[in-house]
């Protein structure tokens, strides 16, 4: 998939004008935090096991080669194959290799993101070769030609009269009229259509969301169940997932389970964990004759033992787009490559440079909400932060914002001058604001004021009411203070 | 370059590029002596609401099934399961051809002759599948089944309905004693561990839950006391 992440601005102007894209957020509402709030309030161990959760990646992250190698000789042990992959090239060639040794014309697929990062689809098609998407939201996407919008729910960004259009005009077999105006016809249709695909692939690829060192194990947490017909009845099972994935043991595996259905759909409980130990065994009715974990690095080892490392222990719940103000309005695509929000913004730079990805970091007002609902507590703002620090230090940014900040910093790094200039500042607002104490227009502040107001200050600085509140103080005592500062509350 | 060599190239670049930039924990043991290894089980936080006697256990893992839109029913041994599904099957599943695997597979089906039960996993449009499950747990009242010979995970997800047996015995709190057990058997880890909790269901259009997606629409427990 090629990144316009650069085009942010115009993409997100975009999605804010497109009455189709506001229509769906609109239904949505706060209906996703609700439900991971009500999740999250039925158990009360759940700081704990956040806790738990970055304690556990931290020492993963310290170790990962260990980890790794682990987790490799276990999957060759029960029969299984590995295949490292440095870049996306790398992985794509590897699942290729596969796919034409066995000679296949069809794959299904179960939901993965690496996929996405991969653009394996465009990819397997040009080598001849059929991938069917068998997550109902992505099998949607791929009938559509869409990328998905969000990392958990691929189609969010659909109103339920596109999916019926969709599917009217994609399953010409089927007789027109039909009556397609449910949620309940729509997902009958799809699994009818899908059904056959499954016995039909030769191969069967689908995501992780982790490995287990212990057992070599990959491991699916799903709700439809597309992705076990996608391993079992295959013959071939590919298995595509990213170094940072893995985890010690089962009972490490508990924590995470404990945490991700919560975080991203207020589950307590998908319908679906499985855990895949290598190909069919000796006796077995169904199940792959080979099994192919590929390991994707592309760009994630160099995060390591970096500042941005805890981007790392990213589990893939989207609970931080489901908190972010911004991508609540301008949706997933407008961030114009596969992981969106505020993951995305902490991520991507890393993976494609910030050079073609800086404008995503500054999508955000920081308001801390993706921090506050993280499950392993990654400091995303912050993350964000030293990636806009990283685009200044290369003078990627206009001539006038650092010519501003520049500015700035000599005047901020002069106490005494920066005191008399915000005085004056404040009261020249005071002044302008009139009556209304409200400003329509400010100098270098249209971006503000061309759709609302701002408000003027109402009387002096912090700085300046702090020294007179300090010397008050110092006058009347200690107790005075406290009352002072409880008057100033009302 | 052979697709082996570059594979193996590929793989000494990650390893290198992990080993130059990972920072060891102040804090943690040596890699491979007791420190990097996965057969030392690490304690976790366990949620308190999964310290139950053993009757409590039961209650819970019942009204978690029915949370998570599943139905159960108690029988009083194994015998009575042909019978209990026999009552739990509408017109339409009577008159079609149930697959029974795993310990399932073994009861005494020829006590309901009405019923026409073959063993295996089924096919693409097998409507019915009655399977065993290893464990079940209490905290999210989800099964445990484990694949193997005779028992494919494939039954799990092709059916309309799927009835899943379970021992009273085997209603283990949490998820960690499950992977307890699972250690202590003597075989190897199965091919496949799939925790099932509650029908099939999907979210993609517009939020609205929808059960049935790919997988089974109804899951019927049977407890056998």
């Amino acid at each position: 998939m090629q990144p316009s992440c650069s085009s942010f601005k115009q993409q997100a102007a975009q999605a804010l004008r497109d009455p189709k894209l506001q229509g769906a957020f609109g239904k949505l509402g706060d209906g996703l935090q609700a439900r991971r709030a009500a999740a999250v309030g039925q158990l009360p161990e759940f700081e704990a096991l956040r806790e738990d959760a970055r304690r556990i990646k931290r020492r993963v992250m310290s170790d990962l080669d260990t980890w790794l190698e682990q987790f490799e000789q276990k999957v060759l042990g029960q029969g299984g194959h590995i295949h490292w992959a440095s870049t996306a090239d790398d992985a794509r060639e590897a699942i290729l290799a596969i796919c034409q040794r066995v000679g296949a014309k069809t794959v299904t697929k179960g939901k993965s993101m690496v996929t996405e990062e991969l653009g394996l689809n465009d990819y397997l098609v040009d080598q001849g070769i059929t991938p069917v998407e068998t997550d109902l939201g992505e099998y949607i996407l791929q009938l559509r030609r869409e990328a998905p919008s969000h990392i958990v729910m691929p189609a969010v960004h659909l109103a339920q009269d596109d999916i019926e259009r969709t599917f009217v005009e994609s399953h010409p077999q089927l007789p027109p009229d039909r009556d397609l105006s449910t949620a309940e016809s729509l997902v009958a249709e799809a699994r009818q259509e899908l059904r056959e695909h499954f016995f039909k692939a030769d191969v069967g690829i689908t995501g992780a969301n982790f490995m287990i060192a212990e057992t070599g194990s990959t491991v699916i947490v799903t709700n439809e169940g597309n992705g076990d017909l996608t391993q079992t009845l295959a013959r071939v099972h590919v298995v595509v997932t990213t170094i940072e994935r893995v985890i010690p043991t089962l009972e490490d595996l508990s924590t995470f389970l404990r945490l991700l259905p919560r975080s991203a759909t207020g589950q307590e409980a998908t319908a679906y964990v499985t855990l895949s130990s290598g190909p069919k065994r000796e006796g077995d009715m169904h199940g792959p004759e080979e099994f192919h974990v590929v390991v994707l690095d592309n760009g994630r080892s160099e995060l390591l033992g970096s500042e941005n490392q805890d981007i790392l222990n990213c589990i893939r719940c989207g609970a931080c787009m489901n908190h972010c103000p911004v991508y609540g309005a301008v949706g997933g695509h407008a961030y114009g490559w596969v992981y969106p929000g505020p993951l995305g913004a902490a991520l991507t730079p890393a993976l494609i440079g910030v050079e073609k990805s800086a404008a995503l970091p500054n999508a955000s007002t920081f308001c801390g909400q993706c921090v506050a609902v993280c499950p392993v507590k990654i400091p995303l703002t912050d993350i964000m932060r030293r990636w806009r620090v990283r685009e200044h230090g290369k003078k990627m940014t206009s001539p006038l914002a650092r010519a501003g900040l520049s500015a700035w910093a000599w005047l901020a790094s002069r106490p005494a001058l920066y005191r008399k200039f915000t005085g004056l500042a404040a009261w020249g607002m005071a002044l302008c604001g009139g009556r209304r104490r409200r400003l329509s227009r400010m100098p270098l502040a249209g971006g503000w004021t061309r759709y609302r107001d701002f408000p003027a200050p109402e009387g002096e600085t912090f700085h300046a009411q702090l020294a007179q509140l300090k010397k008050r103080a110092a006058k009347t005592g200690a107790e005075g203070l406290r009352h002072e500062q409880g008057g100033a509350h009302e | 370059m052979s697709k082996g060599g570059r594979m193996s190239k590929a793989r000494e670049r990650i390893f290198a590029a992990i080993r130059r930039n990972k920072k060891p924990l102040a804090d943690a043991p040596v890699a491979g002596e007791g420190g990097a290894r996965a057969d030392t089980i690490p304690t976790h936080t366990i949620p308190v609401r999964t310290q139950l006697t053993a009757e409590a256990l039961c209650a819970e893992f019942e009204h978690r099934l029915s949370a998570a839109s599943a139905s159960v029913e108690w029988v009083e041994s194994a015998s009575g399961i042909p019978a209990a599904v026999w009552r739990h099957l509408s017109d339409q599943q009577r008159r079609t051809q149930c697959f029974a695997n795993g310990s399932a597979a073994e009861l005494g089906w020829a006590s309901v002759p009405e019923l026409d039960i073959r063993s295996g996993a089924g096919d693409a449009d097998s409507p019915v599948c009655i399977t065993s499950a290893f464990r079940g747990i209490a905290e999210t009242g989800s099964l445990v089944l484990l694949s193997a010979p005779g028992h494919s995970s494939a039954s799990y997800f092709l059916p309309e309905l799927l009835i899943v047996t379970l021992s009273r015995r085997d209603i283990l709190a949490t998820q960690e004693a499950v992977w307890a057990d699972l250690r202590r058997r003597p075989e190897d880890m199965p091919r496949t561990v799939t925790l099932v909790t509650g029908p099939s269901r999907t979210g993609d259009i517009e939020q609205k839950i929808v059960l049935g997606a790919h997988g089974p629409r109804q899951v019927h427990v049977l407890l056998v006391n």
